[in-house]
């Protein structure tokens, strides 16, 4: 590899947009090394898979062995099991148990994916390393840092699940999709005749078999000897409306499901851990004008000068709110918006905007 | 230099003159074996003629030599075929904790239909007690099996003094002599082995070929059903470029073995003195002594040596590290896991086999990468 050109790590799910990825920076003349993270898998299964989940299934390691082989580079399966064990997936059930609604991918993206794979090209001797996300990593000349930047795909931006990045990180850090729209990435993907041009796109949470969280935490309060007892459904006055059989089967926002019936539509407004009761209301009194967020994150530094206006998300859908960013201290928001919103669900990340530029985010608390 | 290649134990490259020897298998004498005409009397006699050279290897008669397809088949063949055949004898077998898997899951397997097997532990030098074997054995064993040679430390076992706690006991021994035969002088008749496991792929040989001694007067049951091949106990037209790979392949082994275990145990034990010398915090799995010729095992204090393989790969360097995962990756050994290392080395390994093509060149070629690669992880 000592030809003079850089080396990019490229991580490798074996999807089509990480198998591009690596075939579009070999076009661009760098030397790639392709690596697939063994995150997770079932204990126990008979069969040699990962897990049943196509996202790290043996068969998606063989899909990115075989794009890496295609254009002749190596390619590593590393075993981050482990680490993924205990910094997301215990994080999500700790999570649960206290009345969140934590997003694991959010979590999986910026705080386990980016450290050990930077760890990993350092030790490999590499340069730089690059991921599939839809994303964009900009140098600006002025303030002579690297900023995150929306995909000009905005359907498919992945800058949510991003926000913990910092300007040093993205130093490293190539993201080409950025530039792409999925469309065009599955045209490039069977224009190279990618062997995993045609696999299907994962929407779920890998270690959750089916997407349903619901059994994985009951199965691993299980596991831990917790016994689940039935707590109170009450409405925002405190009038007893039902009961419920476990406070971390409900999230915020949540309608169907609720084992009451009040002749109109009711949704989950707050998880009181403590006394084991969640309150349902109206759909009016669901909305919020502000809220608070911890943990908060920035990836080019806190901007000077206090209250700011942005744009923010507060899901991975969200189409975005206009608001008031009030920093409280280093790591620490409150939010104001404009005009009231929806469902505010602690646990999930609220991420800050301005135009295209993502400035940082954080755990929304309350 | 653009290659190195130092992993032998995991497959050797095919010697050019076993590839001559098996070319007109493929183009002229391509009959099938079981056929009276001439192309399959050439066959034949082709194959009876490999069989002789792998017994004499083994200082056994050609009629218990069977080909299979390889050191996993004869295995599973060998522990599975003669515990079910002798069942009404005892369902008892005694092997160790660092048999290869197609041992143990074979046992594994045997757990599910209603024997017993005994796991003995290893010493931490890699060592097998013979102490603990003979305490493992009970009035209803009827089966051991203990390898040769660790595939991954290199050490080589006592067979003969296991062998003759089997015999005292009146229990049938297997051995998987997969990484030894062809290297280690074997003799089954003095160390009491009944039943042996060997490869071609790890002696220049092709893939896909090997074979099981069973001794006469052994009883296996039929594995696999069909045709009289291999005496009615392995159906299947014979793989005859393959088996006459195998015969070549063990041929050269027999002219070869000492001339080659001077050289390659001269090699190796330069190679291990100057990593002493060039690299901090070295440390070796398993004994010197006693250890396949073309073997070295290295874990290195405080780093993580699956970082350090896949940087050798990238500099073209093959070696290998623990077992490979079906998928690419690196699982902790079994085997280094039973040696139980200090915390500073973790469960990381990696496996240096030298073999008949490797150069005094590419070992400083090696040693000299390996520097640069440690350094650099070091000083992260």
């Amino acid at each position: 590899m000592e030809n003079g050109k850089k080396t990019v790590v490229v991580a490798m799910s074996g999807g089509v947009d990480s198998s591009l990825t690596a075939v579009l920076l070999k076009e661009q003349g760098y030397n790639i090394v392709g690596i697939t993270m063994r995150l997770w898998d079932e204990e126990d299964t008979a069969r040699a898979s990962f897990s049943d989940n196509p996202c790290c299934s043996l068969e998606m390691a063989d899909g990115a062995r075989a794009v890496c082989d295609q254009i002749g580079a190596p390619h590593y399966v590393v075993d981050f099991r482990e680490f993924f064990r205990k910094e997301v997936v215990d994080d999500f059930y700790r999570q649960y148990l206290i009345g969140m609604t934590p997003n694991p991918c959010v979590r999986c993206n910026t705080f386990i994916k980016w450290q050990p794979l930077v760890r990993k090209k350092e030790m490999l001797g590499a340069d730089l390393i690059a991921t599939g996300h839809y994303a964009r990593c900009l140098f600006n000349d002025a303030e002579d840092y690297y900023e995150l930047h929306r995909g000009i795909d905005l359907s498919k931006d992945q800058t949510y699940f991003l926000w913990g990045l910092t300007g040093e990180q993205l130093k490293n850090t190539l993201l080409p999709l950025g530039e792409y729209t999925k469309e065009k990435v599955r045209e490039l993907a069977a224009e190279y005749d990618l062997p995993t041009a045609q696999r299907p796109e994962s929407m779920e949470v890998c270690f959750i078999p089916d997407n349903n969280y619901r059994n994985f935490i009951s199965e691993r309060l299980e596991q831990d000897g917790v016994t689940v007892s039935t707590g109170d459904i009450i409405d925002t006055k405190g009038n007893l409306l039902g009961k419920h059989k476990g406070y971390h089967n409900f999230t915020i926002g949540q309608r169907k499901g609720l084992g009451i019936a009040i002749g109109r539509p009711a949704y989950v407004k707050s998880i009181i851990p403590e006394d084991n009761v969640i309150v349902v209301a109206d759909d009016d009194e669901l909305t919020a004008n502000h809220l608070k967020a911890e943990s908060m994150s920035w990836i080019n530094g806190i901007p000077v000068g206090g209250r700011f206006r942005a744009e923010v998300k507060i899901r991975y859908r969200d189409p975005g709110k206009d608001a008031y960013i009030i920093p409280e201290g280093d790591s620490k928001i409150r939010v104001e918006f404009i005009e009231p919103v929806r469902a505010v669900t602690p646990g999930q990340s609220v991420v800050i905007y301005q135009g295209d530029r993502v400035l940082g985010g954080g755990i929304i608390r309350n | 230099m653009e290659h190195v290649y130092l992993d032998y134990s995991a497959s050797t490259p095919v010697d050019k003159r076993v590839i001559e020897s098996m070319l007109p298998y493929f183009r002229s004498k391509y009959g099938n074996a079981s056929s009276i005409h001439k192309f399959g009397r050439d066959a034949k006699g082709a194959i009876e003629r490999a069989r002789s050279y792998i017994s004499m290897l083994l200082k056994a008669a050609p009629e218990e030599v069977f080909f299979t397809s390889g050191g996993t088949e004869s295995d599973n063949w060998a522990i599975i075929g003669y515990a079910l055949k002798n069942s009404e004898k005892g369902k008892h077998i005694v092997t160790s904790v660092i048999e290869h898997p197609a041992v143990i899951k074979a046992c594994k397997y045997l757990e599910t239909v209603g024997f017993e097997v005994s796991y003995v532990d290893v010493e931490p030098d890699g060592k097998l007690d013979l102490e603990k074997i003979r305490n493992a054995v009970r009035p209803d064993t009827i089966l051991f099996s203990f390898m040769h040679i660790n595939n991954e430390i290199g050490n080589i076992y006592p067979l003969e003094d296991i062998g003759n706690i089997a015999r005292e006991n009146d229990i049938v021994f297997h051995t998987d002599a997969v990484q030894g035969f062809g290297k280690v002088a074997l003799d089954v008749n003095r160390m009491n082995i009944d039943l042996l496991s060997l490869s071609s792929h790890k002696i220049y040989g092709p893939k896909g070929v090997g074979a099981l001694y069973i001794r006469s007067g052994i009883e296996l049951g039929r594995h696999i059903h069909g045709g009289s091949n291999e005496k009615n106990m392995r159906a299947g037209t014979e793989n005859t470029p393959g088996i006459v790979g195998l015969g070549t392949a063990a041929k050269l082994c027999r002219s070869e073995i000492k001339k080659e275990a001077e050289t390659l145990t001269g090699l190796r034990n330069y190679f291990w003195e100057r990593m002493q010398e060039d690299i901090p915090g070295v440390k070796l799995n398993g004994l010197l002594e006693n250890r396949l010729p073309g073997n070295l095992n290295t874990s290195i204090m405080d780093v993580d040596m699956e970082s350090v393989l896949l940087s050798l790969d990238l500099h073209g360097i093959a070696v290998s590290s623990g077992s490979a995962c079906a998928a690419g990756g690196v699982e902790p050994s079994p085997v280094i896991k039973a040696l139980k290392l200090p915390p500073e080395y973790g469960d990381s390994a990696i496996r240096w086999t030298l073999g008949r093509f490797t150069s005094k060149e590419e070992i400083d070629y090696t040693l000299k990468i390996l520097k640069e690669v440690v350094d650099r992880i070091n000083g992260l």
